[in-house]
């Protein structure tokens, strides 16, 4: 029987046990059948064996014949033999010598790179050769590309100290090891056999390589940092230098440990291995391994997001200045080198953000989803849009901001100091158009749109109603002054004026409808099925219907309010300033309240599952169905006087770090 | 004049007898990378090859003339190696010297080219199938060595190593059953 088929046969027969049941037979066979024991047989010379064996054949007729018969056996070789010898003879001669493969070349330097050679030290340039045994020092600012027999290309960063342990390459395969002292190397590492071995090792940890661009880095700390560009490597920690005197079945056990908790680091993927404490070697022996193996810590192994690739500028550099020497070789890379240019821009907006938002003491936050801003109002009353990579458009009149702007698809709307009404380009931030008012906004109230129209209710104590190109469809002027932001329904829009006034005004016409004198000041309103829900500052809680002109029902929360109320599908959500929520029905049933104790300032958002909600210290989200706090967060006090959500982040203002980012 | 390349390696050893030197050049070329792999396997250390080679090859030509030429060249050959092979490993325990024994060492067969991804799981699969064979008794990688590198049959296997036909297919069953069970401890399969 063919050997494969036996080995098919014997595998197959081992499947049937129930211990290898579960084993991929289709792997094991593979193996058996894609593999060779390796022989470097070219190491020996064969000729000089035969030559040896004859000789000893003709000085011992050791099979007790004539010299006259082993002469004449031995014409036959005589030819042969002298043949061999004059190719020897050529062969051995440098003409004739194949070129030395076991050295690379120096082909970029940069800066304060030192060889030492032996004792020998010396200044690297380009062209140098480099053997194995060779270490490399580079300097502040310094750098060095060298490459082996183009298979394997690297490059030295600024203050790093490597020596190549092994670098030998034959007709058949490569062998390359590079030793980190410190500092860091990238890699390129073309395609390579299965026979071949590159590897890089730092005082504690080994990565073996296949085709591949990495880089490692040793850090202060001594733990190493790998990160995997492409391909994958295989690392794992190793025997110290130091404790290379360790007996050798310790050796072995150890080896084996390690191999166990190695780990394949794939492509775009950051590894962060702990430094291996050789102090928990320390007394190591065979007659203790067993026992201590299982308390020596498992490597540690650091899992870094792929966006934290700290050497991937430098690696871009590298195999840029590959391409511009041999553009055949690297051909390969330009995409690469493409990639990590746009993943370096990448970092460099999102660090430009990050500093950005830190850096922001906003009153107002805004998030605008189309186009995607985020939109900050200084304390200096600098507006700013940033799309979360850079700053967009800025606002730079002297204008101080007096309201919480308001946005639609394509405009920002606020009310300035000079009483005049701003309509900005949302895109660019230039000026639309502006309206000269009666007054400008003050307190908590706030400018209101609806589909077609933008209402502003002035400390001038005017009303006015615009269209979105600023065209000014009617005003109307009030006796008192505005309490809270109006509230706009299907034909009117509600407003609170001092001592508990309240009016229902005609949108269209801009004719006062409804007058109703509640006597108590409203705190803040809401509307839902034509009925208005007001809050009065002596701490009630009113269900108005203004269709049939009558209270519907009240509820005494006996606190102060002054945040909006939130109404929402059939329900009402009261916050007052001594940190109690309620939650209500629109028939006036109390579903559930809860206690924060923490006051609350600032205007609640919601999302359909959740209430968020910023006391001046702490942050909460409570579900909104059961009061119960989903997670809470200790702030640095919040200065905004709102929070912004989108989707799926939640925004506010701190004082110390600036704009607070908070996924839901 | 005759074609060495197509004569059988018995036919050569009787042309050898009669005086035909290229004949032995010929079993030489035939047997020599074949040997020294097998000594290799055996003594695992490069260095003595050479010595143990043309030891072999020495006792080859010195008992030609009682070769049977009804049998097989190969196993009376590979069984003189082994023999050669013993003998230096008895001579070495009694001078108290210990040979420092390489790893076995496999690699991928060259007409094979997986991808980049199974490159790299093969090197690692390589190691742990390295160790597999390094983990078996000698009675075990013998029979292993003969039949999965040299491809041997069982028969020439039984004589070299002086064994019956079935204890060595046994043996051979029982290598891949621990190379296996090692493989699979290691994860690799």
């Amino acid at each position: 029987m063919d050997v494969n088929n036996e080995i098919k046969h014997i595998i197959k027969s081992l499947r049937s046990k129930k211990k290898f049941k579960e084993i991929d037979g289709e792997k094991l066979f593979s193996l058996f059948s894609n593999s060779v024991l390796d022989f470097t047989g070219s190491e020996l010379d064969e000729d000089s064996v035969l030559t040896e064996i004859k000789d000893s054949i003709k000085s011992s007729d050791v099979a007790g014949i004539s010299v006259f018969d082993i002469m004449k056996r031995l014409r036959w070789i005589a030819f042969p033999s002298v043949a061999i010898f004059v190719v020897a003879f050529f062969l051995l001669t440098k003409e004739f010598m194949p070129p030395v493969l076991d050295k690379a070349k120096v082909y970029f330097v940069r800066g304060d790179v030192e060889l030492l050679r032996g004792n020998k030290r010396s200044k690297l340039k380009y062209g140098d050769d480099i053997f194995s045994g060779d270490k490399i020092i580079t300097g502040k600012n310094s750098i060095s590309d060298f490459s082996f027999n183009d298979k394997v290309k690297f490059r030295l960063s600024q203050y790093s100290e490597a020596s190549i342990s092994r670098m030998k390459r034959d007709d058949s395969k490569i062998d390359f090891t590079i030793n980190m002292g410190r500092g860091s190397v990238l890699l390129n590492i073309s395609k390579l056999m299965a026979v071949d071995s590159v590897k890089v090792k730092t005082s504690a940890t080994v990565a073996v390589v296949r085709g591949t661009v990495f880089g490692v880095k040793v850090n202060n700390n001594r733990s190493v940092k790998f990160e995997v560009f492409e391909g994958k490597i295989k690392v794992a920690h190793r025997i110290p230098d130091e404790k290379s005197d360790f007996n050798k079945s310790v050796k072995v056990k150890l080896n084996e440990y390690f191999e166990k908790n190695s780990r394949v680091i794939n492509k775009n993927e950051v590894y962060s291995l702990r430094n291996l404490d050789s102090k928990m070697l320390n007394g190591l022996s065979r007659y203790n391994i067993d026992r201590r193996l299982p308390g020596l810590s498992k490597p540690g192994v650091k899992v870094v997001r792929p966006k934290e690739f700290e050497m991937s500028s430098a690696l871009g550099k590298f195999l840029e200045i590959m391409v511009k020497k041999d553009p055949n070789i690297a051909k390969d890379k330009i995409k690469l080198i493409e990639m990590i240019k746009a993943n370096d821009a990448r970092k460099r907006e999102e660090s430009f953000f990050k500093k950005w938002r830190k850096s922001r003491r906003s009153k107002y936050v805004l998030h605008v989803n189309k186009p995607r801003l985020l939109i900050s109002v200084s304390s200096q009353d600098l507006i700013e849009a940033s799309d979360f990579k850079r700053i967009k458009w800025t606002f730079k009149e002297k204008i101080r901001v007096t309201s919480k702007p308001v946005f639609d698809d394509r405009r920002l709307y606020f009310i300035g100091d000079n009483h005049k009404l701003y309509a900005l380009n949302l895109y660019n931030g230039k000026i639309l158009w502006e309206k000269i008012m009666f007054g400008t906004m003050r307190g908590n109230i706030r400018l209101v749109i609806d589909g077609d129209s933008i209402y502003a209710a002035t400390s001038g104590k005017m009303l006015y109603r615009l269209s979105k190109d600023g065209k000014q469809n009617w005003s109307i002027a009030f006796k008192d002054k505005f309490e809270v932001t109006p509230i706009i329904g299907k034909y009117m829009i509600f407003l609170s004026l001092k001592g508990g006034k309240f009016y229902g005004v005609d949108r269209k016409k801009g004719i006062k409808v409804i007058k109703v004198d509640f006597k108590s000041p409203i705190g803040s309103m809401s509307i839902l099925n034509n009925n208005i829900y007001m809050t009065t500052t002596s701490g009630k809680l009113l269900c108005y219907s203004y269709k049939k002109d009558e209270i519907m029902w009240s509820y005494n929360l006996k606190d102060r309010i002054s945040t909006d109320i939130i109404a929402d599908n059939k329900y009402l959500y009261i916050f007052t300033t001594n940190g109690k929520i309620y939650k209500f029905s629109s028939s006036g049933k109390m579903v559930w309240n809860t206690d924060i104790s923490n006051e609350i300032s600032i205007n609640t958002m919601k999302d359909n599952r959740y209430l968020y909600i910023a006391s001046e210290r702490t942050f909460y989200i409570i579900d909104k169905d059961f009061g119960r706090v989903k997670w809470s967060i200790v702030l640095p006090r919040v200065i905004a006087k709102n929070i912004a959500t989108s989707k799926n982040k939640v925004f506010l203002v701190s004082d110390k770090k600036g704009i607070l980012i908070f996924r839901k | 004049m005759h074609n060495l390349n197509q004569l059988s390696d018995e036919e050569l050893v009787g042309l050898y007898r009669e005086g035909n030197e290229r004949a032995f050049n010929e079993l030489y070329a035939r047997y020599s990378v074949k040997l020294k792999k097998l000594i290799y396997y055996y003594l695992g250390n490069y260095d003595i090859i050479n010595d143990i080679l043309s030891e072999s090859f020495i006792r080859v030509v010195k008992h030609i003339d009682n070769f049977n030429i009804e049998l097989t060249f190969s196993s009376w050959v590979y069984q003189i190696t082994i023999n050669c092979c013993k003998n230096f490993i008895k001579s070495k325990k009694r001078q108290d010297v210990i040979l420092e024994k390489q790893k076995f060492k496999i690699e991928g067969v060259e007409n094979y080219t997986p991808s980049t991804e199974d490159i790299v799981i093969n090197e690692f699969d390589l190691e742990a199938f390295n160790s597999g064979i390094d983990s078996l008794k000698d009675k075990f990688r013998d029979v292993f060595v003969l039949r999965y590198d040299h491809r041997l049959k069982y028969e020439e296997i039984s004589r070299i190593l002086n064994c019956s036909e079935r204890t060595a297919k046994w043996r051979m069953k029982k290598a891949i059953e621990i190379i296996s069970q090692h493989l699979k401890d290691n994860g690799i399969i």
